[in-house]
C-alpha cells in the first residue's frame, strides 16, 4: 500500500462522501460504520497492518484491466493460473489456493461466485472502472456477518457524480511470441492470440442521497497456449479458436436520508469458460450463468445504536458448452443469505450482535442425498477504547450445521505508544464444520457425481469432521514522518483436522491431459509461518515507492498438506515505484520476484509428458511498466502499459501457460453532466 | 538472430516435428550488430549529452505541434530477406513538446515483397514515442526517441487455412535519430535512422533510413485543450 492511499481513500471517500451526510447521521453512527467494516482504527489516518488499499488512482496509473489484474497489486496474497484469466488465490497463509476460501464482498455484500471449489473474480458483473477502492483483508477479520478467517477482498464502488454520468472504457494486450511472417514458411511456430478486447461501461444518474447505475462488461480471453489448446481440443469444438467470453451486466440503486442508507444490486454473468479441473484433469468446456441480488441497508434510529441488514440470492449454474465428450457437469446452486444485526455504544464501549443464516440449494448430476444445506449463525461483537492509546475488539460466533457444532473468535489489539508507532496484535479461533465449506468434496458425498465422466479414481472421507484453524498475527509499524514508513509483521496458523485434496497424475498422450488417483482426506494438519516487511518512502514528494517481502514456511509432517501448499513460492519480493510528476501523468513501475514452487502432484506427468509440463518451476522477476496520461480535461485517459518487460517465459500452474512479455492498452472515456 | 532466441527455436521446432531449419543461417551479420550497438550507442549519448534545459522546449508542453513526413527504406538484410525483398514506405507522424523532451505519435506504412512462395504483405506501423532533443547550431537540431506500439502486418494471401491469419499483430519498439536542418519558416529538411523490433517469435530487426520534411505549427487551442 503506498503511503497516500489510505489518506487518498480517507480523503476522499471518507471526508468527501460521509462529511456529506454529516447533518443527517448522527456522528456516532459513523464510529459504529467503522465497527461494521471491522476496521476501527485507534488514532491514525493509515490502514491497520494487515490491511492493504489499493486506490482507483493506483489501478488506473498501473494500467490494470480487468479485477483479476488486482491479485498483481496485493503483495500478501498469491494467485496462480492456467490460462491467466482464472486465479485461484491464497491470502497471506491463512488457506490453500485450492480452496478458494477467501470471501469477496461488494460495499458490505458477500458475493458467492465460488464454484466448485473456483473463484473467478471476472465473473462478477461490475466493471473495474466503478471501483472506487479496494480494501484487501490479509488477517482474519469478521464482517458483513461473516467470520472471514481466510482472507478478503472487499471492493468499495464509486459514488456516482451527481446528475448523469457515462462511463466508457476499452483494454486489450498483446503477449509477444506470434509467427508473424514467418507462418508462411518452415519456421511457422503457433499463434499466440491477444488478451481481450474487455469492453466496459456504466452510466448514472444520481441526486441528492440517491443514484441508480447500470453497468456491464463484454471479455475475452484466448487460450492459445500450447498445452492448453491441445487440452481444450480434447473435450471442445468449434468455428474458432478456443476462447473464454464473458459478458455481465449490472445495476444497483442507493438511498441515504433519515432513516439511513439502503442499496439494491443486481447482475447476471454469462461465462462461456474452459475451466482445468483437476479432477478431470483437462479444461472441460462449460456455460456459466451467474445471477445475484440483493438489497441491504443501514437505520439509525437512535443516537447511539443502529441496525443494519442485508438480504442476497445467488443462483450459479454449468452447463455444456460445445462439448464433444458429453460432459454435462449438470451443476445449479441457490444460495440465500440473511444477516441482521443491532449495535449500540457508549462511552468508549461498544458492542454489537448478529444473526445470519445462508441456505444452499443444490441440483447435480446423480441423486443428492440431500440437497438443502442451512447454515445459521449467531455472534456478538464488542470493542473498547480503554485509553488513547489502545483499542481493543472482539468477536465470537456459533453455528450448527447439521448436528455439528462450530465456534469461532476474533480478538485485534490495536495499540498506538506514540504518535509515530503502531503496534496491532490478532488472533483468531475457529472450529469450522466441514458442510459450512461448501465444497465440492461435500456435495460429491452427498451424491454429485462430478467425476464420474473420465472415470477418475476419487477417494473421499465417509463422514464429515469440523476444522480447527488457530491463527496468530503480529505487525508493527513506525512512521516517524509522512516520508518514510516500515512495518515488520508476522504471522502463525495451525490447522487440524483440514480437508484437502492430493493429486497423483499421470500423463495421458491421448489428450495431452492428466488422469490418476485423487484422496480427499479430512484428517489433515498443518502449520504456516509468515515473516514480512516493508517499507514506503519518497524521496521526493512525486515518486512514491514501496518495498515488500513475504517469507512463508510451511513444514512437511503431513504430505497432503505439503503438496497443496508446496505450489507456493517461500519468498516473494516486489518494489513498486509510481512517479506522478503532474495530476495528468504518471509513470509506473513494478519489479517483482517469486523463488521456484514444486508441483507434486505433477511429477510422474512431467517425467512423462516429454518436456511437455514441468513440476519444479524455476524462480522469476517479473517486470512492470505502465504510462498514462489524461487528455480533454480528464474526459480521455490512456494508459499504456508493458507486463513482463524482463520477457520471462514463466508459469504460475504445472498445468498452465507460458506467459511472455505482454503490451496493454487501455482507454477511458468519462462524461458527467450537472 | 541471437542466442537465446536460436535456442528457443532449436526446442520449438524439435517438439513440433517441423524441418529443422539451420538455424546457423539466421545469425544477423555481426557487422550489422556492431553498427546496431553504435547506433544504440550513439542514442544514448545523443540523450545523456542533451541536458534538461536544453531538452525541454523552450515553449510549454504541448505549446507546437511539428507534422513529419518522410520516405523511408529497408536498409539491411537478415533471415527475413531470405522470403522477402526489402521494403520501402512511409512514415508520418506528429511531435508536441512534453514534460520533459517530447512526445510522437505517428504511423509508417512498409512493404514487403514476396521473394519466394511466400504472400508479400504490407506492414502499418503505429506508435506512441517519448525523446529528447537539442539544438546544435541556428538551424540544425538532433533528436532522438524511443517509440513502442503495434506492427500489424496484412498478407496478400488471405486463402489460408485457420481464419484470421491473413493478419497479424505484433509488439514492435523502435528507437529513432533524426537530423534535421531548418530550410524555410516553419520547414524543415530531416534524415533519420530507425532501428525497429517486432517480438515475433523469431524476432523481425530491421533497419530503416528515412528522409523527409517536417513542419512546425502553432497548437491549435483546442488541441492544446485536448492535450494538456
Amino acid at each position: 500500500m503506498v503511503d497516500g492511499g489510505w489518506r487518498i481513500v480517507q480523503k476522499r471517500t471518507i471526508q468527501s462522501k460521509i462529511q456529506n451526510l454529516k447533518s443527517k447521521i448522527p456522528p456516532l453512527l459513523l464510529l459504529l460504520s467503522f465497527l461494521a467494516a471491522g476496521t476501527l482504527r485507534a488514532q491514525t489516518t493509515d490502514p491497520p497492518p494487515g490491511v492493504q488499499i489499493i486506490t482507483a488512482e493506483e489501478i488506473e496509473q498501473t494500467g490494470l484491466a480487468r479485477l483479476s489484474d488486482l491479485f498483481i497489486l496485493i503483495d500478501d496474497w498469491y494467485a496462480t493460473s492456467t490460462e491467466g484469466y482464472t486465479w485461484e488465490a491464497s491470502a497471506n497463509g491463512l488457506a490453500a489456493a485450492q480452496e478458494a476460501a477467501w470471501v469477496l464482498l461488494v460495499d458490505g455484500n458477500p458475493v458467492d461466485l465460488r464454484v466448485l471449489n473456483t473463484q473467478n473474480i471476472n465473473t462478477l458483473p461490475l466493471s473495474l472502472g466503478e471501483i472506487d477502492y479496494v480494501e484487501v483483508h490479509n488477517t482474519p477479520v469478521f464482517i458483513a456477518g461473516l467470520f472471514a478467517q481466510a482472507g478478503v477482498i472487499h471492493l468499495h464502488t464509486r459514488t456516482p457524480d451527481p446528475v448523469v454520468s457515462v462511463r466508457a472504457d476499452f483494454a486489450a494486450g498483446n503477449e509477444t511470441g506470434d509467427p508473424g511472417p514467418y507462418r508462411y514458411t518452415g519456421f511457422a511456430t503457433p499463434n499466440i492470440d491477444r488478451i481481450g478486447p474487455v469492453l466496459q461501461g456504466s452510466a448514472a444518474v444520481a441526486g441528492d442521497g440517491w443514484h441508480l447505475r447500470i453497468h456491464g462488461k463484454a471479455d475475452e480471453h484466448h487460450a492459445t497456449d500450447e498445452r492448453i489448446r491441445q487440452r481444450v481440443f480434447g473435450l471442445y469444438q468449434g468455428l474458432k479458436d478456443p476462447r473464454l467470453i464473458l459478458g455481465s451486466v449490472g445495476l444497483d440503486a442507493g438511498a441515504t436520508g433519515r432513516l439511513g442508507r439502503h442499496n439494491v444490486f443486481g447482475g447476471f454473468a454469462r461465462y462461456q469458460d474452459l475451466p482445468f479441473f483437476e479432477l478431470l484433469g483437462l479444461e472441460t468446456p462449460t456455460d456459466h450463468r451467474f445471477y445475484h441480488g440483493g438489497l441491504r441497508g443501514d437505520f439509525h434510529p437512535g443516537q447511539d445504536a443502529g441496525m443494519s441488514y442485508r438480504l442476497s440470492y445467488t443462483v450459479s449454474q454449468l452447463e455444456p458448452r460445445n462439448n464433444t465428450g458429453g460432459i454435462n457437469l449438470d451443476w445449479q446452486q441457490n444460495i440465500m443469505r440473511g444477516h441482521y444485526e443491532v449495535r449500540a455504544a457508549t462511552g468508549r464501549l461498544r458492542g454489537a450482535l448478529g444473526l445470519s443464516a445462508d441456505l444452499y440449494q443444490s441440483a447435480a448430476a446423480g441423486d443428492l442425498d440431500d440437497e438443502n444445506l442451512l447454515i445459521p449463525r449467531a455472534y456478538g461483537r464488542f470493542g473498547a477504547q480503554p485509553n488513547e492509546n489502545a483499542n481493543i475488539s472482539g468477536t465470537a460466533y456459533l453455528t450448527r450445521v447439521e448436528g455439528q457444532l462450530g465456534f469461532g473468535a476474533l480478538a485485534t489489539l490495536h495499540l498506538t505508544p506514540n504518535e509515530t508507532q503502531t503496534i496491532t496484535l490478532t488472533g483468531s479461533m475457529a472450529r469450522q464444520p466441514f458442510q459450512e465449506t461448501n465444497s465440492l468434496w461435500y456435495w460429491i458425498g452427498e451424491g454429485y457425481t462430478f467425476s464420474a465422466y473420465r472415470n477418475a479414481p476419487l477417494a473421499t472421507p465417509t463422514s464429515y469432521r469440523a476444522a480447527t484453524t488457530y491463527t496468530a498475527d503480529a505487525a508493527w509499524r513506525i512512521r516517524p514522518n509522512e516520508r518514510f514508513s516500515l512495518t515488520l509483521s508476522g504471522g502463525y496458523r495451525r490447522f487440524d483436522d483440514r480437508t484437502l485434496a492430493s493429486y497423483a497424475f499421470q500423463y495421458d498422450s491421448l489428450t495431452t491431459g492428466f488422469f490418476g488417483d485423487t484422496e480427499v482426506r479430512n484428517t489433515v494438519f498443518g502449520r504456516v509461518t509468515k515473516v514480512g516487511a516493508e517499507m514506503e518512502f519518497r524521496v521526493v514528494p512525486s515518486l512514491r515507492q514501496r518495498i515488500h517481502y513475504a517469507y512463508v514456511r510451511y513444514p512437511t509432517q503431513d504430505d497432503v498438506f505439503f503438496q497443496a501448499w508446496r505450489s507456493q513460492p517461500w519468498h516473494r519480493f516486489s518494489y513498486t515505484a509510481r512517479f506522478v510528476p503532474n495530476p495528468r501523468f504518471s509513470l509506473y513501475g513494478r519489479l517483482a520476484y517469486q523463488s521456484e514452487t514444486q508441483w507434486i502432484a505433477f511429477q510422474q506427468a512431467a517425467r512423462n509428458s516429454g518436456g511437455r509440463y514441468e513440476a519444479d518451476l524455476p524462480a522469476y522477476w517479473l517486470l512492470d511498466l505502465a504510462a498514462q496520461k489524461r487528455f480533454w480535461r480528464d474526459h480521455l485517459q490512456l494508459n499504456i502499459s508493458l507486463r513482463n518487460l524482463l520477457n520471462e517465459a514463466h508459469r504460475t500452474h504445472a498445468a498452465g501457460a507460458i506467459t511472455n512479455m505482454t503490451l496493454h492498452v487501455r482507454l477511458q472515456l468519462y462524461f458527467n453532466g450537472g | 538472430m541471437g542466442l537465446k532466441a536460436r535456442k528457443k527455436a532449436e526446442i520449438l521446432f524439435s517438439q513440433l516435428d517441423a524441418p529443422k531449419p539451420n538455424l546457423m543461417r539466421l545469425s544477423d551479420s555481426p557487422t550489422l550488430r556492431l553498427s546496431g550497438s553504435f547506433l544504440l550507442l550513439g542514442l544514448a549519448i545523443a540523450g545523456l549529452a542533451t541536458s534538461p534545459t536544453q531538452a525541454q522546449e523552450r515553449a510549454g508542453p504541448f505549446s507546437t505541434v511539428n507534422l513529419h513526413v518522410s520516405g523511408t527504406s529497408n536498409v539491411n538484410r537478415n533471415f527475413l530477406h531470405e522470403f522477402w525483398k526489402r521494403g520501402t514506405g512511409v512514415e508520418a507522424s506528429l511531435a508536441t513538446p512534453f514534460y520533459l523532451g517530447f512526445v510522437e505519435f505517428g504511423s509508417g506504412l512498409h512493404r514487403y515483397e514476396a521473394e519466394g512462395d511466400v504472400p508479400g504483405f504490407g506492414a502499418i506501423w503505429l506508435y506512441v514515442g517519448w525523446g529528447l532533443g537539442a539544438s546544435v547550431a541556428d538551424r540544425l537540431r538532433l533528436e532522438s526517441s524511443a517509440r513502442i506500439g503495434n506492427y500489424h502486418m496484412a498478407f496478400d494471401d488471405a486463402a489460408t487455412e485457420f481464419a484470421g491469419v491473413a493478419n497479424e499483430s505484433e509488439l514492435a519498439v523502435m528507437l529513432n535519430a533524426r537530423v534535421s536542418v531548418r530550410a524555410v519558416g516553419p520547414v524543415s529538411v530531416y534524415v533519420s535512422g530507425s532501428y525497429l523490433q517486432a517480438y515475433t517469435f523469431l524476432r523481425l530487426k530491421l533497419w530503416y533510413a528515412s528522409a523527409g520534411l517536417s513542419f512546425r505549427l502553432q497548437t491549435p487551442e483546442g488541441l492544446k485543450d485536448f492535450l494538456k
